[in-house]
């Protein structure tokens, strides 16, 4: 398949208040997958990386919270050094065929 | 009174009038460029934002010149005239210079907030990226020619074709309306210049588990079970939702998924489709009725063509993994006939003939190996019921076909029923099998035969009963996983010669018969793989 302007990202989060940061960990769970707590992999194309940076940016008070992002290449560079885990890792959903 | 136009539209009908009338016809794109001059409006576009002397987001409408619009910053000085000071992101790496159609847009908005009595005195652009503000002087010429492009503007749009594309212009690499507007697409000659179309990077999510419930909790589509979780798939990675057999989804789910202009399609679980729904919003309602006109007048032309595709892929199906050289040397001659066919009935006895003598040595395409280990057996198509198992993977891969013609149908605004080939007066989604024909080779039979060479399907995933063959949960998996890495995978076009995918390739022939319904293509042509 081709995937070639498919970037993953690692984004995490520091964020004190729980509304906010509901919100934020809820917005990140539609776009990609949660890793550990505060932790997410998202794998997009720049568009929509864009307006969930946007919509990130909306959401946090800039004072004092933060939200890291973290460009980790492109998604064919990146199945060849995959993530490695200890302990117990949760599944990144994949770009095959998606069935459930 | 004549309708007033956004100055929006005006402007683009200054950077080209094919961009003008997409926008006009709802045609929307999600692309970087876009996504980013979405941006550099957001904070002019709220008028909170205003200050004492500066105001954002006021909107203008000018019955003497025909146009309403926005403007996004109008400062006032000493005196309470106004500058009116419009946002734009242009790439870093161009100059911050101001085009004509810029020129124009700004024309208008000072023109619309003079003429509602407002005194002002001079309009700039400011460049978002490069943080630079460029003052744009008018002259009496400017403020004609802006006049002009607004009755241009509505001739665009009172028109009943489209505007043809640019023929290989240098905007149209800049242009984000590339992927529907297909410039380069239209003579139907090998694409020179590389215009890359970004794939998708969403996916189409089947849900297959009969008796399982899909719902949407915490933006992502959630499916369960007897209160056990199966999985989750984040909504953002969706391009479309197909249903085999019986899952119950959420009216928040189904909700959900026509918000963001996707769509579901219903299948039963041996592969006929059921029924879909697609959003109510959506591009191209005038062209839908003319494709209605068409349908009933009837287009031979369309017709020859989607036959004429099936019928040579087919042939090259046959020639690459079977072993019949005169069924080859017939079916090719059926495809030369279906071309110069001269009513529907004759096109039908061609696909009729054609089919009878592929399917004929359909068998020879299987490895003997597997034929005789499986006990398969293929004697003649049989649609419903199926017979055997390989019918039942064909009828079950066809219905995954026509979903997805039915997705790229839908998603250029053109009506499933009115067809050219299959009548529309038989209630069946018409034009989506009317693009299925010449996919079926290269992608179900394609997929059907691959599945059982590489034992990912066998014999023991069907069952009979009463003379009738059914898939099994397990061997519809492994066809919905063979189907989707087929479409998802790339081919070299054979028209265009780039290299794209099944499924956009789907859309674009989608695009083509959307062309020659509203005026821009002057013929279709099917693909008719090598």
């Amino acid at each position: 398949m081709s995937l070639d302007d498919v970037r993953r990202y690692l984004i995490a989060y520091d964020i004190s208040d729980d509304v906010r940061r509901t919100k934020v960990a809820k917005k990140l769970e539609s776009y990609g997958d949660r890793v550990q707590y505060s932790v997410f992999i998202v794998d997009t194309r720049p568009a929509k990386f864009l307006r969930l940076r946007t919509q990130l940016t909306d959401m946090i008070d800039e004072g004092t919270d933060s939200v890291l992002f973290c460009n980790l290449g492109t998604l064919r560079a990146n199945n060849r050094r995959s993530l490695d885990v200890i302990g117990c890792s949760r599944t990144i959903t994949d770009h095959g065929p998606a069935i459930l | 009174m004549p309708e007033l136009i956004p100055i929006s539209l005006v402007a683009h009908q200054a950077f080209c009038p094919r961009r003008a009338w997409l926008e006009a016809m709802g045609e929307k794109t999600d692309t970087h460029q876009v996504e980013i001059g979405t941006q550099a409006h957001t904070p002019a576009d709220d008028p909170t934002g205003s200050r004492a002397r500066r105001y954002r987001a006021v909107d203008v409408i000018s019955h003497d010149l025909g146009v309403t619009g926005r403007c996004d910053t109008v400062e006032l000085d000493e005196n309470a005239a106004m500058t009116i000071v419009e946002h734009k992101a242009t790439p870093v790496r161009r100059r911050p210079e101001v085009t004509d159609p810029m020129r124009i847009q700004v024309a208008l908005l000072a023109g619309a907030l003079a003429d509602m009595g407002y005194p002002v005195s001079g309009q700039a652009i400011y460049f978002t990226n490069h943080h630079t503000r460029v003052d744009v002087p008018l002259t009496p010429a400017d403020r004609a020619l802006a006049r002009d492009m607004v009755a241009d503007t509505a001739r665009t749009l009172a028109a009943e074709q489209a505007p043809p594309p640019l023929e290989d212009d240098r905007r149209c690499s800049r242009c984000s309306h590339i992927s529907v507007c297909l410039p380069d697409e239209r003579p139907l000659t090998p694409v020179t210049r590389r215009i890359i179309v970004a794939d998708p990077d969403t996916q189409v999510l089947h849900l297959t588990t009969p008796g399982s419930r899909a719902y949407v909790t915490r933006g992502r589509i959630e499916v369960s079970k007897s209160g056990e979780k199966l999985g989750t798939f984040p909504i953002e990675r969706v391009q479309g939702v197909v249903v085999h057999g019986n899952v119950d989804l959420s009216s928040g789910l189904i909700r959900e998924v026509l918000w963001r202009s996707l769509s579901v399609v219903w299948c039963t679980s041996s592969g006929r489709v059921t029924g879909w729904a697609r959003a109510a919003q959506g591009p191209n309602g005038g062209p839908r009725l003319l494709q209605h006109v068409a349908s009933q007048h009837g287009r031979i032309d369309l017709a020859r063509q989607f036959v004429a595709a099936k019928v040579a892929n087919q042939a090259t199906l046959l020639r690459r993994h079977g072993d019949a050289p005169t069924a080859v040397t017939r079916l090719r001659e059926l495809q030369r006939e279906a071309l110069d066919s001269p009513s529907l009935t004759d096109l039908f006895g061609i696909e009729g003939d054609a089919a009878a003598r592929y399917f004929e040595h359909f068998l020879t395409m299987l490895r003997p190996k597997v034929v005789a280990t499986e006990g398969l057996t293929f004697s003649t198509r049989t649609r419903r019921p199926a017979r055997d198992p390989i019918n039942a993977a064909l009828n079950f891969c066809y219905g995954l076909l026509t979903a997805d013609t039915l997705r790229a149908v839908v998603a250029c605004g053109l009506d499933p029923h009115a067809g050219f080939l299959h009548s529309s007066g038989r209630n069946k989604p018409a034009l989506a099998l009317d693009l299925v024909e010449e996919f079926r080779a290269p992608i179900a039979d394609s997929v059907v035969l691959n599945a059982f060479n590489n034992g990912e399907i066998r014999t023991r995933d069907f069952s009979t009963a009463l003379g009738t063959t059914r898939i099994g949960e397990r061997g519809r998996k492994a066809l919905i996983a063979g189907y989707e890495r087929r479409v998802t995978g790339t081919f070299r076009h054979p028209i265009f010669g780039y290299d794209v995918t099944w499924r956009r390739a789907m859309e674009i022939q989608a695009r083509l018969v959307l062309g020659v319904i509203d005026g821009t293509q002057p013929r279709y042509q099917g693909i008719k793989t090598r």
